[in-house]
């Protein structure tokens, strides 16, 4: 007995010692399309108040024209948005830290991220911590640190065999100084993108905690916004059910969507390379009706 | 809870040191073992938990019924009356409403409506599992196979048992209870090799089952948008998504038993190479066919009677194992599909030609068996096309489109699996002498403990660096 309890323990012992090797000693990839997340804390740290930050997965950081809301709203804006993975509890604590007064939060969370993907994909999160020198890891919960063990050995495993190449659309240097990620609207859009359906059931205590999180922020006296992501016709025709059920228990938890998602739905061959990729023509549909409806509900805003 | 959780990682050294150092005694191990399995279902949801005793209190009760009285007809009562009680729980929970919305198709034609009906009620996790475990204890008690034991928290360990609770291998009393009746022993070898068993079903089961999951759900779910090969690899990736998940999870349960110093059947022996269907169902999902075999086929009349009778017994126990996984028709649809497979091997009493390992004394099977091999893995991924589809017209189309949508273009998901999957197969069939792939004989290289623990390292590093997104496992729900 005292013989196994001896080689179990050195063996997960040189285990976790390998992983941790690895993942600590390979080098960051400062054009990793995740390291875009130090570029997004500087512009929070530096663009002035009053201002508006988007705050959502990769589809805010692909479907939003920032420089054309500022221009129509006479605002600063910053796009935090990068990935869904980060999990929706990351990408909102992680920015409450930096508001700053007069601040108007615009959250577009992924349908997704309501369901299984509150905490973060463990990947994601993993390269994400180690692309910023583990700052903020002290704003992670027990499930988000399980999280960055559980990424650490793909993150190791992809930096150390180099297979953390950078894709042309998927790089730290495609993003403007709004952080917009502008580099694949002048690329040609892919032909055939894959829409997934919905198959879960949303999962309550997501929303529930997300509530607690939004009126946490609301009671700091800050505005907050919450839209629907961009969604394609098809994702909207197949996933009706629970997309409808969705802004249901949103709104039972007293954190509706604050626009229909009529106004979010759009063709099929606006998708760029995913369904929450939006091309350009995508984003060109796409932003006014954002100006508009934030309009709408700040009407503060129309003075400028 | 998840064998391939963090909880687990917490859970099963906690529940390891107190049963060897705390609870010492026997009646303390066994009591430990109820508390702990409990504590690994209710992690679900405590609700399961009042289900599961419920199954539990009555079987053993039913056992000591069973033996006290002499009288056959009141034997046969009390046994009659578990079955009810224990199907009827199962088909409340899981059949009801099946039941329900095809009468209501059949009625609503001539003007009846069911409306209202159906209940809104949560499936427990492996409720097919453990209701079928208790059912083989009754049955066996009164068949005289085993004796009641009046050893209450025995019993309890015995049916809810964590490793194998809710996904199997399904126990029968007769080899699992004795167990938990005499003290046990740790034994170093033993446990080593549950630690390499446990390491290769997670490999299994986050490298093979959690990679194929994710192209096999793109694909499933909108298989219109595909083209043939696309198709063809999906179906291949769900034969070794469900391998991998199913069988993933026994040898987990199995090897995690050993570490208690309990030994459970096993419950897969290389199904993918089978030489016809009848070898196939002789080793996939072990437990549950022999379980069938045992209590439904042979006491029909199994295959000691006329042709026709055999025919009708052969297509009931199909039925009834599809019926078994879920109130769906696909289910029973891919019953009915092997049972018109298996047909002409029991007609013609071929049913037993492959009982020997394949290529026992060579490296690779001669041609005509290679054929078979491939013959037969490729009626069964049909089968699976049928079970994975959401409905039985979706079964027919997506296999119609395998068939005729052919454009010769290379698939566009998940290549990457394939190379797993080889690394599975290379390694079963090197292993295919031994009781699972990683029970690694300590001779040649393989003595040197170094040499061995760089295979384990590698693999445990594999298992996390390769692993997909985590899910349940698929019986769960079965």
């Amino acid at each position: 007995m005292k013989k196994f309890i001896i080689h179990c323990s050195v063996f997960g012992l040189i285990f976790i010692a390998i992983i941790i090797a690895f993942y600590l000693l390979t080098p960051v990839n400062h054009k990793n399309y995740l390291y875009e997340i130090n570029h997004k804390f500087r512009l929070l740290d530096s663009v002035p108040s009053p201002r508006i930050i988007f705050v959502g997965g990769s589809n805010v950081a692909f479907g939003v024209d920032s420089k054309a809301i500022s221009d129509s709203l006479g605002i600063n804006i910053v796009n935090t948005g990068l990935h869904a993975g980060l999990g929706l509890k990351y990408q909102l604590e992680s920015v409450v830290d930096k508001l700053k007064s007069g601040d108007i939060i615009v959250i577009m969370p992924e349908y997704e991220q309501f369901y299984n993907n509150f905490f973060g994909q463990d990947n994601v999160i993993s390269r994400t911590v180690k692309c910023q020198s583990f700052r903020n890891v002290e704003l992670m919960d027990f499930n988000q640190l399980v999280n960055i063990i559980k990424g650490a050995p793909k993150i190791a495993y992809s930096d150390l065999t180099g297979r953390n190449r950078i894709d042309s659309a998927y790089s730290s240097i495609n993003f403007n100084e709004y952080g917009d990620e502008i580099h694949h609207r002048s690329k040609k859009r892919q032909d055939k993108v894959q829409v997934f359906t919905i198959n879960e059931e949303a999962d309550e205590e997501v929303i529930e905690t997300f509530s607690k999180k939004v009126n946490e922020i609301r009671s700091n006296g800050y505005k907050v916004i919450i839209f629907p992501p961009v969604t394609l016709e098809k994702k909207y025709a197949i996933n009706k059910d629970k997309i409808d059920r969705l802004y249901h228990l949103m709104e039972n938890a007293g954190v509706p969507f604050q626009s229909k998602v009529e106004i979010h739905i759009l063709p099929d061959t606006c998708a760029f390379d995913t369904e929450y990729h939006l091309s350009d023509e995508g984003v060109r549909l796409l932003t006014p009706r954002l100006v508009k409806e934030i309009r709408g509900i700040v009407p503060e805003l129309q003075q400028y | 809870m998840l064998f391939n959780s963090f909880a687990f990682i917490l859970y099963l050294p906690t529940v390891f040191l107190l049963y060897w150092f705390v609870f010492r005694r026997l009646k303390w191990q066994n009591a430990l073992i109820v508390v702990a399995s409990y504590v690994f279902y209710g992690w679900w949801d405590w609700r399961f938990l009042i289900l599961i005793a419920i199954t539990t209190f009555f079987s053993f009760l039913s056992g000591i019924a069973i033996s006290h009285y002499d009288k056959k007809s009141i034997r046969r009562a009390v046994l009659t009356a578990n079955i009810v009680l224990n199907l009827g729980i199962l088909a409340l929970f899981k059949y009801f409403n099946f039941f329900v919305e095809n009468l209501q198709a059949i009625l609503s034609p001539i003007g009846i409506t069911l409306d209202n009906v159906t209940l809104s009620l949560i499936l427990p996790v492996g409720i097919s599992f453990y209701t079928f475990q208790a059912l083989s204890y009754s049955i066996d008690v009164y068949r005289g196979k085993i004796e009641a034991t009046r050893h209450i928290v025995a019993f309890f360990a015995f049916i809810s048992f964590f490793p194998q609770l809710v996904a199997g291998p399904i126990e029968r009393a007769t080899n699992l209870l004795p167990q938990f009746l005499v003290p046990r022993k740790f034994d170093y070898a033993s446990a080593v090799d549950g630690c390499r068993q446990i390491l290769w079903g997670l490999f299994k089961k986050m490298v093979i089952a959690d990679n194929c999951a994710v192209t096999v759900n793109l694909v499933f779910n909108d298989f219109t948008a595909y083209d043939s090969p696309q198709l063809w690899l999906a179906a291949f990736f769900f034969t070794f998504q469900i391998y991998g998940d199913f069988s993933g999870y026994s040898d987990i349960a199995i090897g995690t038993a050993k570490l208690f110093g309990i030994r459970l059947m096993r419950n897969f022996n290389l199904p993918y190479f089978s030489r016809d269907i009848a070898e196939f169902w002789r080793k996939w999902h072990i437990s549950l066919t022999t379980w069938f075999r045992d209590y439904v086929y042979i006491p029909l009349g199994g295959s000691r009677c006329k042709k026709s009778k055999v025919v009708r017994n052969t297509f009931v126990i199909f039925l009834v194992s599809g019926f078994w996984h879920g109130a769906e028709w696909t289910f029973i649809a891919w019953g009915a599909y092997h049972a018109v497979l298996f047909m002409p091997l029991i007609i013609t009493g071929k049913n037993r030609r492959y009982t020997e390992i394949p290529a026992a004394d060579s490296i690779l099977p001669p041609m005509r068996e290679s054929l078979m091999m491939g013959m037969t893995f490729l009626l069964v991924l049909i089968g699976w096309v049928i079970f994975r589809s959401d409905t039985i017209s979706d079964a027919w189309h997506y296999i119609v489109r395998m068939f005729t949508d052919w454009h010769f273009v290379a698939p566009l998901k998940g290549k990457k699996n394939l190379v797993y999957i080889l690394l599975l197969l290379v390694i079963e069939w090197l292993q295919r002498r031994r009781s699972h792939a990683f029970d690694i004989p300590h001779s040649g290289l393989m003595s040197y403990r170094a040499v061995r623990w760089t295979v384990y390292l590698f693999f445990a590093f594999i298992c996390l660096a390769f692993s997909g997104e985590q899910g349940q496992f698929i019986y769960f729900q079965f």
